[in-house]
């Protein structure tokens, strides 16, 4: 008797240790993401009361992807243009600065390391704020681009978008750069040297020994900063507040103006449910990856 | 064959060279636009928006003593501290227990579970905040610090579980086992044995929620007024109030800044596993 009590208190602990951490996690957050999708389905504006907002069915989503006055699909366009520049810039400048900062010959790598990761640690808004006096038309960045016969305005629809690129690439290529470096560095000496034995050299060693050992990493990386700049706001409110006009308007700054300026409750949690959906899916790519490649160490480790 | 050699050594030398200008010129690329924040809030309004700027002028604290007295952001550094410090305790608080049963049991639905943790990481702050204004309005939480740190939680708490995980799972099962046999509980056991030994993880981990709850702005923006306000959403002021303050802006955010950058100076070491909440160790 006492036995069998044991054994099921030995069942239950680990499930009894993770409560605290469901509730504060998922139990916090379950009630606000069903009032999500639950104001996605009302007819609710700004100074009408919740008890009078009817329902509206699928008209929110409906006029959301079919209205030509909806932002959706130019937030859509201008999101994942956002994201894959500036993933794909960062991942060539931080493979290559990596590649460079790796060599035997490179002193004071730890000092380098610590550098660059100050950028990225740096509060969001403050950075926003610091770019935004830096490319005012008489700003710091504005001076020197005129210096080399650039006369660019950030401030206008063309270049609003390429800012806050630039300024994403600024902050966090440091990070691919760290991570990179921390991927070449555990690359097996040995292997590297049959190789070189081998006669490899140069482009075909970088391509054929240290890309795919790198390639984990470089998924990782991409994958976690992808997520975060899809669903990112805090820049791109206080450089540009999404304009000018809907210039830098992507969808976390849609969902701002559809709730904020639009006054319009139902349309923006609609655009929240599309954008919890997008991160969801990238979310599961990069589980689904991360799953995959904890598995395949440990049954390595076990062998 | 000597001459191949001495080539080769001089070819070395220039790539050595190269390498290190390279590597150098490119920090102080990325370094540099913090720099002049910092070089700039120490400079007169006047120097600062001078056009052509102004590299070398007066030195003076006069922004800072406008920041102080002026936006008061005594009060927004200490709500800041109070914000995220109780975050960052709470959350160690909360994690610790489920990051010992992820790390030391198995059971049914733990891996299943640890990624429903990891996606909340991912989940997007923005697309809650309407319901989360209504929620705190009802609950009465509204600008309030109770308020803020209640909705940092969801963030935090699955971070905290997936970087406590690993630095569990690096304590030797055995050290505890071995208390066990002396006669120790099993909660004995780890809190003895095992909690001395992951003062670090505690420690960088904190630091980690730290930095992350000092930076938040979205949360805080929306769910804050007057009395609860932190840091972040001080720029608000230099952005609308009156004409566009460019001067106290950069003491602003040299102060919002360089605690954190010290702070994250203590857990270098951690930066990636504290960036990937522990997928990339």
């Amino acid at each position: 008797m006492i036995q069998n009590k044991k054994s099921n208190y030995k069942i239950f602990t680990p499930y009894i240790l993770l409560i605290p951490s469901l509730v504060f996690s998922v139990g916090i957050l379950f009630y606000p993401t069903i009032k999500m999708v639950q104001y996605s389905f009302l007819n609710w504006t700004f100074g009408k009361a919740y008890e009078t907002a009817e329902w509206n069915g699928i008209n929110n989503y409906i006029w959301i992807f079919n209205s030509p006055s909806s932002s959706l699909y130019h937030a859509l366009y201008l999101t994942i243009t956002y994201t894959v520049l500036s993933v794909i810039a960062e991942l060539v400048i931080g493979l290559i600065v990596a590649v460079i900062l790796n060599r035997n010959n490179v002193l004071g790598r730890s000092t380098l390391l610590t550098g660059f990761m100050i950028p990225t640690l740096l509060m969001p808004v403050m950075v926003g704020m610091m770019w935004r006096m830096y490319m005012y038309p008489n700003g710091i960045l504005s001076y020197f681009l005129r210096l080399f016969g650039m006369n660019i305005n950030w401030y206008t629809a063309d270049w609003a978008l390429p800012a806050v690129i630039l300024i994403e690439i600024w902050q966090f290529t440091p990070f691919f750069i760290i991570s990179f470096v921390a991927g070449l560095r555990a690359i097996p000496t040995e292997v590297l040297d049959a190789a070189v034995v081998d006669g490899a050299s140069g482009w075909r060693l970088f391509f054929n020994i240290s890309l795919p050992y790198l390639k984990p990493i470089i998924v990782v990386t991409v994958m976690i900063r992808s997520l975060w700049i899809i669903k990112s706001f805090d820049v791109i409110y206080t450089m540009f507040t999404g304009g000018p006009g809907s210039a830098t308007e992507i969808l976390g700054l849609s969902i701002y103006r559809a709730l904020f300026m639009y006054r319009n409750i139902g349309r923006s949690a609609s655009l929240s449910v599309i954008l919890a959906i997008l991160t969801l899916i990238v979310t599961y790519m990069f589980m689904r990856f991360i799953y995959r490649s904890r598995e395949s160490s440990e049954s390595s480790n076990s062998n | 064959m000597s001459d191949n050699i001495k080539l080769s050594t001089w070819r070395y030398r220039f790539d050595g060279i190269f390498n290190n200008i390279f590597v150098w010129v490119i920090l102080f690329i990325f370094l540099v636009p913090y720099f002049y924040l910092i070089l700039g809030s120490f400079k007169t309004p006047g120097d600062i928006q001078a056009y052509p700027p102004r590299f070398f002028s007066k030195f003076t604290f006069e922004n800072y003593i406008k920041v102080f007295t002026d936006v008061n952001i005594i009060f927004y550094l200490k709500n800041s501290f109070i914000v995220a410090g109780l975050t960052t305790i709470i959350s160690l608080f909360i994690a610790l227990p489920a990051a010992y049963s992820f790390a030391r049991f198995k059971f049914w639905g733990k891996d299943w579970l640890a990624y429903v943790l990891l996606a909340i990481l991912m989940a997007p702050i923005i697309s809650l905040v309407y319901p989360f204004m209504t929620l705190a309005n009802q609950l009465g939480l509204y600008d309030s610090h109770l308020g803020l740190i209640l909705f940092y939680l969801p963030w935090n708490v699955p971070f905290a579980v997936w970087m406590l995980r690993t630095f569990v799972s690096d304590v030797p099962k055995e050290l505890e086992e071995a208390a066990l046999v002396d006669g120790c509980s099993r909660i004995g056991a780890f809190i003895r044995i095992s909690i001395p030994l992951l003062v670090t993880g505690l420690f960088t981990t904190g630091v980690f929620i730290f930095i992350g709850a000092w930076n938040e702005f979205i949360i805080a923006f929306f769910l804050t007024s007057t009395n609860a306000r932190t840091l972040p959403t001080t720029i608000d002021f230099f952005l609308t109030y009156g004409s566009f303050q460019f001067a106290p802006m950069f003491a602003a955010g040299v102060i919002g800044t360089l605690p954190i950058v010290v702070c994250a100076l203590f857990v270098r070491r951690y930066y990636l596993v504290g960036q990937t909440a522990g997928a990339l160790k």
